[in-house]
């Protein structure tokens, strides 16, 4: 179950390279090495309901990845979906079971929309930042030069 | 259970089985912010004489090339495999066994195929079979050659730009070749037709009139050293007095003026500042060769020796003896393997010598110069200086190989020499992220603009990742580096990936250990932050 | 067919032997004698025994020691046994090494051939297992088995990269029509010569003397179908060869001993200076507006101009 959800997901989001990442798993690819551990703590999650806030860890680490992929927000939280439709062709369980499974996934894309603008807004942050430095610095150029050209 | 669907039957109707799979070289380049960096200004261009100057976007149809563009990027490749038997040999022979496909770390942050070395040789390597081999001039597409046109120079505008030249795909290529190489060449070849980029070229130009890339001024730079001296006054009680410009000198300190001016390179700079004035050495800076870092090398190699040649004009004006370069990543490159060949040889300078352990660095006979943490190894080594490395004991830290001072020329061990002596706590990243085999922060080569945040971050995924991981295991939250980009291109990135990792120079840990003579009582480390303790012996 | 299969088996042969030596010589000698370029050395450099010198603490108190034996060791496992893909890329290697190993075995084959055929023709001793003469036989069946390894080692390294390239995704991206194009071409050849052996020419002696027929300049036709074949495809494959991107073996020299690894430091008076000084007083042909026409390199950018034109835009 786990390796379908992966391998439809990198198929999805990275259509050149899945097999790369596919591949090999250690610190030489980050890539899959964040969406393997990441899914498979969430998969474990929803099978034993776990509360919500055991999801923020791992949605986050996938997510942040996908914020910086160019995606938009809709189709970043998409891997989610495709989880929903894998559990539902391939699931033998009671229809209440089921319903509980379709609400917690609910909630976790809830969670990863949040996580997702959080994470553009730190970059949007990050760049402000540099920007306000760049301009600190040329300030600091421009006073040494009044006192350089006073004194 | 049922038998569980495959990817392209799960994938039915969710919008991603539309994907159009075209072939790299029919697929045009999408310009999307936050990924491409903004052309060079036009004034900058003219003040270092580089052709086409005008104002124009990437984002823009029509690029204003020159008419006869096409012919000035054939000739300048031509040229150019006349001159260069690395770039003529490296054009020849991949076989496309992939072993550097996986090895880029913007391949591995961004899944876009383009960006795996083979591929981004393969840009230029195209070209070249089309224009200066006989199978490619008859087989065209059928030998992987292609046509030079306007959409070719566009892909190569922005995937030359996606390539820190860090070398580590060379580590892997059976043959060494060389991306880096490619790369230079191919932003040559831009730069003969005027696509190039501020974030580089400015900073050019910079060097070139004021001596350092952010065109600081002398009474600027002097301005901004007696602030960093006041704060050493104030965190230690003794008032260092560095000198400019100051003829007679036994030694020139060369640092990257990044350092002089933007935190943390700062403390870095302050830690060496501290070193020098505690041993006692005769040293001064230049206000001219105000720069060791070279962005010139990331242009042309003509404007490497350009910029690069104001450190041996300063060296003989000023009489000095010998050079030491600060803690910079490309600027080793530069040094190690171009200055004696471009402006070399330094044969006024003398061999290095110690002045206190009398260690005579005969392997920079050639070059004269030296880099500071080969000249602080040796102080320790030879139990020079006094330490306290408890001073350090708020922070754990891990070191990232600079890709230069490690790929370009084995500066490994020192680092970390100095680095086990002066902090209690040190942690290695895993082993297929360090040394040799080190990932680059992802804005090296003068790619760290904020315009290209999101590239970066995606380049910079594979060391955050390392860094994640000995952050979760052992604590770490600083993060050390020999480079003065390191520390600009870093921080941003942690505070993304890991927020809870600093990033310092390895000599603010040296400077924050150094005992000094005649030092008040320490109560606060170079960022002005309490030292560890510090309250408990308040409370007493 | 005995008229193509003399075209083939002597004039065509000599034709592609001629192609391959004389581009591989033009390859060599453009190689070996372009302008020196910048440094490109990358560590760790196994000429410095114990890589870099800055991996050891105390280096400057030690002389430096370098081994060129090092430096030739390490080519020669690179060469022999394809050691970077072993340790980076282990399933290419799979394919790579047996490939490779064919190929230095057929060339090991070739000399045992012309051995052969000179102890047949020039002592009349005929190379057969039954012999007084130990060493006859032991040529004899050194041939033997040396050319069928030879044969099923390049079949099965090429068959393997083939089926990689087309199986695996990731290679799939990066593989275009010449790599597809190469690997055919070396398993015809391998695969005929394979067929060769085991249809027509157990102990190749028919290989034997047709090579023996060439060596003396008096070509016959080969004396069997597929031995025409497969040096209708040994020719085609040799003269290919220095063309192709498998001209990496005349490069890999260069590669190494030129590029990856050099690390000769510029000193007064050094060869290394002369060539820099002869490269200075080249002149730059290309156009761009700030290259000046017909003037040398050093003009170009000699550090006192550079000073010049500081000076100049101080003043302004």
């Amino acid at each position: 179950m786990l390796k379908a959800w992966y391998d439809a997901t990198l198929k999805s989001y990275f259509p050149d390279s899945d097999e790369t990442f596919r591949r090999n798993t250690g610190f030489a690819n980050p890539v899959g090495q964040a969406f393997q551990e990441s899914m498979a703590k969430i998969l474990d999650g929803l099978m034993d309901k776990a509360a919500p806030s055991e999801f923020v860890a791992p949605l986050d680490r996938v997510i942040r990845v996908l914020a910086v992929q160019g995606l938009p927000a809709g189709v970043a939280i998409r891997f989610l979906f495709v989880l929903r439709d894998l559990l539902e062709k391939n699931v033998d369980l009671p229809a209440s079971d089921k319903k509980i499974w379709q609400r917690q996934l609910d909630a976790l894309a809830e969670q990863s929309v949040e996580i997702w603008c959080e994470c553009r807004e730190t970059l949007a942050q990050l760049r402000i930042n540099e920007l306000r430095n760049r301009i600190q610095q040329l300030e600091a150029c421009s006073v040494a030069k009044e006192r350089g050209g006073t004194s | 259970m049922a038998k569980i669907a495959k990817p392209a039957e799960l994938l039915k109707n969710t919008g991603f089985d539309s994907v159009p799979q075209t072939h790299w070289m029919d697929t045009p380049v999408d310009f999307r912010p936050g990924t491409w960096l903004f052309p060079g200004k036009a004034e900058s261009l003219i003040a270092v004489d580089l052709p086409n100057p005008r104002k124009w976007s990437p984002e823009d149809a029509d690029w204003k090339l020159p008419p006869n563009w096409k012919e000035i990027i054939l000739d300048g490749m031509r040229e150019r495999l006349q001159r260069y038997r690395s770039f003529r040999v490296f054009m020849d022979s991949c076989v496309r066994c992939g072993a550097c496909a996986d090895k880029c770390h913007f391949y591995l942050g961004s899944g876009d195929p383009r960006n795996m070395p083979v591929l981004r040789a393969e840009l230029l390597r195209s070209v070249y079979l089309y224009y200066f081999t006989p199978t490619g001039k008859t087989l065209g597409r059928f030998a992987g050659a292609r046509e030079l046109t306007e959409d070719v120079i566009k892909e190569w505008f922005y995937y030359f730009h996606q390539c820190t030249e860090c070398r580590r795909c060379s580590v892997f290529c059976p043959y060494g070749i060389d991306t880096a190489e490619i790369t230079m060449i191919g932003r040559e070849l831009l730069n003969l037709i005027g696509c190039n980029i501020d974030w580089i070229v400015t900073p050019v130009a910079n060097c070139y009139m004021k001596g350092n890339h952010l065109g600081i001024q002398p009474h600027g730079l002097v301005d901004s050293m007696d602030f960093l001296v006041e704060n050493i006054q104030d965190i230690t009680g003794i008032k260092i007095e560095p000198t400019f410009n100051r003829k007679g000198a036994e030694i020139l300190y060369v640092p990257p003026s990044g350092d002089i001016f933007a935190d943390p390179g700062t403390f870095a700079l302050m830690g060496q500042l501290m070193l020098f004035h505690e041993t006692g050495i005769d040293y001064t800076l230049s206000t001219y060769a105000s720069e060791g870092g070279n962005f010139g090398s990331f242009t042309s190699m003509e404007m490497a020796k350009r910029l690069n040649a104001k450190i041996y004009a300063e060296a003989k004006r000023l009489g000095v003896k010998w050079i030491i370069g600060g803690e910079c990543g490309h600027m080793w490159r530069v040094i190690h393997q171009f200055m004696d060949t471009m402006n070399g040889p330094g044969d006024f300078l003398e061999t290095p010598v110690n002045p206190l352990t009398g260690t005579r660095f005969e392997h920079a006979k050639a070059t004269g110069m030296i880099h500071v943490t080969e000249f602080t190894a040796d102080l320790i080594h030879e139990g020079k200086i006094k330490l306290d490395p408890s001073r350090n004991d708020n922070v754990k830290v891990t070191f990232h190989d600079s890709c230069n001072p490690s790929r370009a020329m084995g500066l490994l061990e020192e680092p970390r020499y100095i680095l086990n002596k002066v902090c209690n706590h040190f942690y290695e990243m895993p082993e297929e992220t360090i040394r040799e085999n080190t990932f680059c922060c992802g804005g090296g080569s003068g790619l760290g603009a904020d315009e290209n945040m999101e590239m970066r971050m995606r380049g910079g995924l594979p060391r955050a990742n390392a860094v994640r991981y000995v952050h979760e295991k052992f604590g770490v939250n600083m993060l050390s580096c020999v480079c003065a980009i390191d520390r600009a291109t870093l921080p941003p990135l942690m505070h993304y990936w890991v927020p809870k990792v600093a990033v310092c120079g390895v000599h603010e840990l040296v400077g924050n250990a150094l005992i000094m003579k005649g030092e008040m009582k320490r109560k606060q480390n170079l960022r002005f932050e309490d030292l560890p303790g510090v309250e408990e012996d308040g409370n007493e | 067919m005995n008229a193509f299969g003399w075209f083939v088996g002597g004039p065509y042969l000599y034709l592609c032997a001629v192609l391959f030596i004389g581009v591989t010589a033009c390859k060599v000698y453009g190689y070996a004698t372009m302008p020196r370029h910048l440094r490109w050395d990358l560590y760790p450099l196994p000429h410095r025994v114990g890589g870099s010198k800055y991996q050891q603490i105390d280096f400057h108190k030690t002389k430096q020691k370098t081994s060129l034996w090092n430096e030739f060791t390490y080519m020669f496992m690179e060469i022999l046994f394809i050691r970077k893909a072993f340790i980076h890329n282990p399933k290419v290697w799979v394919g790579s090494f047996p490939m490779h190993l064919g190929l230095y075995l057929a060339i090991l084959l070739l000399m045992l051939l012309l051995l052969g055929a000179g102890v047949e023709k020039l002592l009349g001793l005929p190379v057969v297992p039954i012999n007084d003469w130990f060493w006859v036989s032991a040529l004899y069946y050194s041939t033997a088995i040396v050319g069928a390894l030879a044969m099923i080692c390049g079949v099965c390294g090429a068959c393997w990269l083939l089926y990689l390239r087309l199986s695996d995704e990731g290679l799939r991206d990066m593989s275009d029509i010449p790599a597809y194009a190469n690997l055919t071409l070396l398993i015809a050849m391998f695969g005929s010569g394979l067929a060769a052996w085991f249809f027509a020419d157990r102990d190749f002696s028919m290989l034997r003397s047709q090579l023996g027929s060439l060596v003396a300049f008096s070509p016959t036709a080969p004396g069997h179908w597929l031995i025409t074949l497969e040096i209708f495809f040994i020719g085609l494959f040799l003269a290919y060869l220095p063309f192709s991107r498998m001209s990496h073996y005349a490069a890999k020299y260069f590669f190494y001993h030129n590029i990856m690894w050099d690390d000769e430091p510029m000193k007064a008076g050094s060869s290394l200076e002369k060539d820099v000084t002869h490269s200075l007083g080249g002149n730059l042909s290309w156009s761009a507006p700030h290259i000046k026409q017909n003037q040398s390199w050093l003009a170009q950018v000699s550090p006192d101009e550079a000073k010049a034109a500081k000076e100049g835009a101080a003043k302004q």
